[in-house]
């Protein structure tokens, strides 16, 4: 495979907008789990929202107005905007026409069709500002993002629920190695919304306390909310810090909701990453695990994880801190590895009181101090048994 | 000849509406599909019924067992018509929502259900890119093709959408599907297409892909049934379409 390097992240997560809070959570390992605020459902649940403002979006892109184009925005602008200088140095660079966007997305925007039905039901009438195409369609997000930034090359969106994003950054990869374009914006968004809150509910697969994935007592997830972009380029830059080593991707072709018990898929998918990045298992310092604190997908999970990397090698979650985001999960998540990566540290499972004593793995309860560390994987699954994994690798500041 | 061109080994096509099928030539083409179990038949949506008939005809017609086959479907609405259904029920208050329902609202349904019911365990790709899905699904396996796999399923559907969430749409409900490989010098007896590239600027002409975003596969379609070379176009009439061009074998 050829490696493709990660010249600039972001992240807006429940944590705060930007990487800063995100890095501080993690290190400091608090949770960020409400109650639910936004939507107030008849259950009990807690999630993880973004709580701060969201920017506007510009008079020109109106039609695109929804909350998940909001959240995109806020990743693109957050910390002084140095994820919108990056892109404008890769479009200097490529040009405009050489950069592409590949966006995961679950349920898109979503959050706005339910807001015009719910006008229509009171009044009869859907709101003139709706605009399903722009605001709903999948590829909603993924287009706000080309127009905002004022690219011109290939864009889509992939929707494989829990996995989308994921799979967006490995879409990302092959658009660059087989010479489509040179840069490429990848990563997920995703909103809390009525859809996913009630669904999960009736799945009977959400929590009624902030969830506590790879816990004995785990009980389901919490759902989240975010966005995470990543840009991928054919070049280094000098501050370059992190590269795309290989990724997986599998089918579990078992069950539409729960996961293969044994983790069939799962551990195809990150024997699949470890081969294309041609990896020992070992060679990996930490995985960071999809563990949605459900019995059954850590479970799951686990057994993949024992089965191929042995008890030794430090692994966690991280959806006790920001909920479960989705369709958003793999870029957000893909984000807390090269934070992980840039800053030296694994993080600990936030929320965890008592590991799960049927895992054989080596499940961090505490952040810890990796100084050293050089290979990070990053997995999720998704509904209809879809799986991604992914592994980066430091780049030193000499290459 | 594009030495990296794509070999085209098997299409599939189904249609919502058997009438339609005939219109478009394609008797007998409707979304009776073997492959999808009977249970899940009575509870899968229009759309991925159609997108099943359309990924066994494909398979079929390719000699490729569909077990074997990593796959791309791709669909500007996906689950519509399910969505909608949960919209109704949400703003209605309508509560505790279908958990069955909900698992089947997701954009990765068909794909997801295919790999399952064909015993898959290959990577299931479930894009969109609205009314240019198909182009861009095409592109998508372009990169797979020259990158991870040697063969690929790439399935486009699209169920009518319903009415309050684009008035005045009356798109087709349709799918289309291709068995594509790479491989230089294998596939000699196949058609073959280069990869897909957007014209800027330059406005394909209005045709089947703006009846409905699955139509767009039609060109490619008749051009590989009925032997024929040249320029295809992938996508609707806009301001940069979408283009192929095909080879056939003998060229």
């Amino acid at each position: 495979m050829q490696a493709v390097f990660v010249t600039a992240y972001t992240a807006v997560t429940a944590c705060g907008q930007g990487l800063k809070p995100l890095l501080d959570g993690l290190l400091q390992q608090r949770s960020f789990l409400m109650p639910a605020r936004l939507i107030k459902p008849d259950f009990l649940t807690f999630t993880g929202e973004v709580e701060a403002p969201l920017p506007e979006i510009a008079d020109h892109l109106k039609a695109y107005d929804a909350r998940n184009a909001r959240l995109a925005l806020a990743a693109i602008d957050c910390e002084n905007g140095v994820f919108r200088s990056a892109v404008a140095k890769a479009v200097g660079c490529y040009g405009a026409q050489r950069v592409a966007v590949i966006i995961g997305t679950s349920t898109s925007g979503i959050y706005e069709t339910e807001l015009a039905y719910q006008a229509h039901a009171e009044s009869g009438v859907v709101p003139e500002c709706y605009d399903f195409k722009h605001q709903h369609a999948w590829v909603a997000s993924a287009d706000f993002i080309k127009k905002e930034l004022g690219l011109g090359g290939p864009c889509y969106a992939i929707s494989t629920a829990c996995s989308s994003s994921g799979k967006a950054i490995a879409a990302g990869q092959r658009l660059i190695e087989t010479g489509i374009c040179d840069a490429v914006i990848v990563g997920g968004v995703d909103s809390i919304c009525h859809l996913t809150l009630h669904g999960f509910n009736s799945l009977e697969l959400t929590s009624q306390h902030p969830c506590t994935p790879l816990d004995r007592d785990r009980d389901g997830i919490s759902l989240g909310e975010g966005a995470g972009l990543l840009l991928l380029e054919r070049e280094r830059r000098d501050d370059t810090r992190a590269r795309l080593a290989g990724y997986g991707e599998s089918s579990d072709a078992y069950h539409m909701t729960a996961p293969h018990p044994e983790g069939g898929g799962s551990a195809q998918a990150m024997r699949s990453a470890l081969n294309m990045a041609k990896l020992k298992p070992e060679a990996i310092d930490y995985v960071n695990l999809h563990a949605t604190g459900t019995r059954l997908n850590d479970q799951s999970e686990m057994c993949a994880m024992a089965a191929l990397f042995g008890p030794d090698t430090p692994c966690s979650g991280s959806k006790g801190m920001t909920g479960h985001t989705l369709g958003a999960a793999g870029a957000i998540e893909a984000v807390i590895t090269l934070l992980a990566l840039q800053y030296g540290f694994a993080p600990g499972t936030c929320g965890i009181r008592h590991v799960d004593q049927t895992f054989n793995s080596h499940v961090l309860s505490e952040t810890i101090q990796m100084p050293d560390i050089r290979y990070v994987m990053s997995n999720n699954f998704g509904f209809g048994g879809n799986n991604v994994s992914l592994i980066f690798a430091k780049e030193d500041a000499n290459g | 000849m594009d030495n990296a061109a794509l070999a085209v080994l098997g299409t599939g096509i189904s249609f919502q509406n058997p009438d339609t099928a005939l219109e478009f030539g394609y008797e007998g083409c409707d979304m009776q599909a073997e492959l999808l179990p009977a249970m899940l038949r009575r509870r899968t949506s229009v759309a991925t019924k159609m997108a099943f008939a359309a990924a066994e005809r494909a398979c079929r017609s390719a000699g490729s067992d569909p077990s074997g086959l990593p796959v791309i479907f791709t669909s500007s609405l996906g689950e519509i018509a399910v969505t909608d259904k949960l919209c109704n029920d949400i703003a209605q208050k309508r509560f505790p929502v279908s958990p069955t329902q909900f698992h089947n609202s997701v954009h990765n349904t068909a794909s997801g259900y295919w790999s399952i019911a064909v015993g898959n365990k290959h990577p299931a790709m479930a894009m969109a890119a609205y009314q240019d899905g198909f182009a861009l699904a095409m592109l998508e396996a372009w990169s797979q093709l020259h990158t991870i796999e040697e063969k690929l399923l790439l399935v486009c559907y699209e169920e009518t959408p319903p009415q309050l969430l684009l008035p005045g749409n009356h798109w087709i409900g349709c799918a289309a599907a291709f068995v594509l490989a790479s491989g230089e010098g294998k596939h000699v007896n196949a058609a073959r297409m280069s990869m897909p590239r957007c014209e800027q600027g330059k406005r394909g002409q209005q045709g089947y892909g703006d009846i409905s975003p699955a139509l767009a596969a039609i060109p490619l379609l008749q051009a590989v049934e009925q032997r024929i070379s040249g320029k295809v176009q992938l996508s609707p009439a806009g301001d940069g379409s979408w283009f192929s061009e095909l080879f056939q074998p003998d060229e």
